[in-house]
């Protein structure tokens, strides 16, 4: 485990929006607080500012996020600007500000958590291993522990467990995770992923925490 | 023909005009001058042979009586004439050649061809490519002289005069052609220029506009179109920020509802994170559904904009109908709703007066406090609905027209806005020629009033 759980920081004026990404945030382990208006962030932020990462929209009341994202570079929080603005101006004006990433709106769930954790990655707030239910992974080294035994996995069912483990109590379809892990769309290949999820029950012995999700995919239950 | 460019045509046709008055001028000119030529010719002509048939009868006089007279008149004609004389002696029914150098035969001026127009004293004729005058002296003393005058003069001449009249018109066409096209290039340039402009909007670029300095035709033209490309920008600028705003507006309820779905079927939520969840669905379904209810509206009206059916309202009637369909949201704010009117009507298709007031009231209530106060008068041709709530900066009093401008955008979305209330009020105003005016001061509340054509006034 981290040796904190780590902190975002969401500033999105529709409340429906902000509490939908705080939810997924949460199941996947880390802390959010919620700003609908860009002002208030901006103030509370002097007093509060041990952020992770910060989740901006564009379009705020009080202070927009381009603004805000020059307050995060004072505190140097990571910025990912989730915005429904997708013209290349407001793009380029964000990413060469300076923000990390920049999603557009309606955005995939879990591309997003993807997203984050690739951010996350980036400036090292991510620690180099993590203990889940009765192994210990090294992401540094792509290696994997069980009870202070190594366990050989090959390099796809490596992914395939880091995919599972970053996303746990989150439903993976399998397209998802052949497209992630595998880096194809290619639909009929779909069971070399069951293939590998049963590799990896064997492996670790974790067929009661490895569901089958029907019609969707697999979910690491923790 | 049909493929040159307006420039050249009008060029070659002004050309050709020039050059055919030029012709025409320049030969009618060449014939007057040629006839008066001609006759001054034939006048001097006849002048000479008139003299040299005196002279000639004086010096036959002084050798009447002698023998040998042909031998004298012979003399005579040797010494004392230049040639162009032919001279016949008649003498018992015989003719006899008495002298002649010239290119003439005898049987020539005997029997020869002659030109019509002559008469028995002189005769035109043609001969080996010259113009001659034969004059007839009639009988003197036996003796009849032929006086030849040669006029080919006169042509010579007129084909000299031809020739410079040629190259005259020649050298106008030429000048008239440079003229013209350089001329012609200024005048067109406008023109050009908006052709290009013209192009370039075509293809998309409304920024475009030509540049008027002169207020004749093609200026004219110039500055319509440059009203024509602000009206193109304006129309295209307004349709742009209105699906700019419209994607927002559906971008947003559709990021909260495929986020919650997503997040519904993938994760194991509680029953309560569950429940909140479905209720954020809900919601931004309506919202969506309120979205493309007005959306509808908007559209329809502005459709219908040229078959309004107007007629003469109660403003009673319309205040009352307003506060039935309005109570919900009043009585749920606990608004003390008031109206006042002098019992007069008003001018305008009902449905749509009915949906601008309802717009209003609502607006009057999402903008006041709880227990507040909305009030509706009628007085003058004007209706005005005034609230105490909240009020409207001066700078946003510009905006709250535009389609999907909200002032306060979590407030009047949690009261269900869609932000184009009053762009469906403003576009009805507009159709009605019905003026709308917003008085407003920040913290103390907003008074829209309407303001009707007195029709009294009208007719």
């Amino acid at each position: 485990m981290t040796k904190r759980r780590l902190k975002i920081l969401i500033v999105e004026d529709e409340e429906a929006i902000a509490k939908m990404i705080a939810m997924n945030l949460r199941v996947a382990n880390y802390d959010t607080d919620i700003f609908h208006d860009g002002r208030e962030a901006c103030e509370a932020l002097r007093e509060e500012h041990f952020y992770d990462l910060a989740l901006l929209d564009i379009m705020l009341p009080g202070m927009d996020g381009f603004e805000l994202l020059e307050e995060m570079k004072k505190y140097e929080i990571p910025v990912i600007f989730l915005t429904a603005r997708d013209d290349i101006e407001s793009k380029i004006q964000g990413l060469r500000g300076g923000a990390e990433d920049y999603i557009v709106k309606p955005f995939d769930v879990l591309e997003l958590l993807v997203r984050v954790e690739k951010v996350l990655e980036r400036n090292n707030k991510l620690s180099d291993t993590e203990k889940v239910l009765d192994i210990e992974i090294n992401y540094k080294e792509h290696t994997v522990k069980q009870n202070g035994q190594e366990i050989v996995l090959k390099p796809m069912e490596y992914s395939l467990l880091e995919l599972l483990v970053k996303n746990r109590n989150m439903a993976i379809s399998r397209e998802k995770i052949l497209n992630i892990v595998w880096g194809t769309d290619y639909y009929g290949e779909t069971r070399t992923v069951d293939v590998h999820i049963g590799q990896l029950r064997k492996k670790l012995g974790w067929s009661g925490y490895i569901k089958t999700v029907s019609k969707l995919g697999y979910r690491l239950e923790v | 023909m049909k493929d040159l460019k307006i420039r050249t045509r009008i060029t070659l046709i002004s050309c050709i005009m020039v050059l055919s008055a030029t012709i025409a001028v320049t030969g009618l000119l060449i014939v007057i001058t040629y006839r008066s030529m001609q006759k001054e010719a034939y006048a001097e002509a006849y002048k000479n042979a008139y003299e040299k048939s005196m002279d000639f009868k004086n010096a036959v006089g002084i050798y009447r009586n002698y023998d040998d007279k042909d031998m004298y008149v012979q003399y005579y004609m040797k010494t004392s004439t230049d040639g162009h004389i032919i001279c016949m002696s008649y003498v018992n029914g015989t003719v006899k050649e008495i002298y002649n150098v010239t290119v003439f035969s005898k049987e020539y001026i005997l029997n020869g061809k002659y030109i019509p127009g002559g008469s028995s004293e002189y005769r035109y004729v043609k001969y080996k490519g010259g113009k001659y005058i034969i004059f007839e002296s009639g009988i003197i003393d036996n003796y009849c002289l032929y006086i030849i005058e040669n006029v080919s003069y006169v042509d010579g001449k007129i084909y000299r005069i031809a020739l410079y009249g040629v190259v005259i018109t020649g050298v106008v066409f030429l000048i008239t052609y440079i003229i013209l096209a350089l001329l012609l290039r200024r005048q067109f340039r406008p023109l050009l220029k908006l052709k290009k402009t013209t192009a370039l909007m075509a293809e998309g670029k409304y920024d475009v506009r030509v540049e008027v300095n002169k207020n004749d035709e093609v200026g004219q033209l110039g500055k319509s179109f440059n009203k024509m490309a602000e009206a193109v920008e304006k129309r295209d600028s307004s349709l742009k920020m209105f699906m700019g705003n419209l994607t927002h507006e559906l971008k947003t309820p559709m990021t909260a509802i495929m986020g919650y779905s997503q997040t519904m079927l993938s994760v194991n939520l509680s029953e309560e994170e569950k429940e909140e969840a479905l209720m954020y669905i809900n919601d931004e379904c309506s919202r969506l559904e309120r979205l493309s209810k007005k959306l509808m509206r908007l559209l329809e009206i502005e459709n219908n904009g040229n078959n309004l059916e107007l007629k003469c309202i109660d403003v009673k009637w319309l205040f009352e109908e307003t506060g039935k369909i309005t109570h919900t949201v009043i009585d749920s704010k606990g608004i003390l709703f008031d109206y006042s009117d002098d019992g007069g009507t008003i001018y305008a298709e009902p449905d749509l007066m009915l949906d601008v007031m309802v717009n209003l009231v609502d607006n009057a209530v999402k903008a006041s406090d709880k227990g507040g106060r909305v009030e509706l008068s009628y007085n003058n041709n004007v209706i005005s609905v005034r609230d105490y709530g909240c009020g409207i900066s001066e700078e946003e009093q510009e905006k709250i027209l535009e389609p999907f401008y909200m002032v306060d955008k979590s407030r009047s979305r949690k009261s269900g806005g869609a932000g184009l209330g009053l762009a469906l009020v403003a576009e009805i105003l507009r159709q009605q020629d019905i003026s709308l005016k917003i008085d407003s001061v920040v913290g103390e509340g907003t008074k829209i009033s309407l303001q009707f054509v007195d029709k009294t006034m009208n007719t």
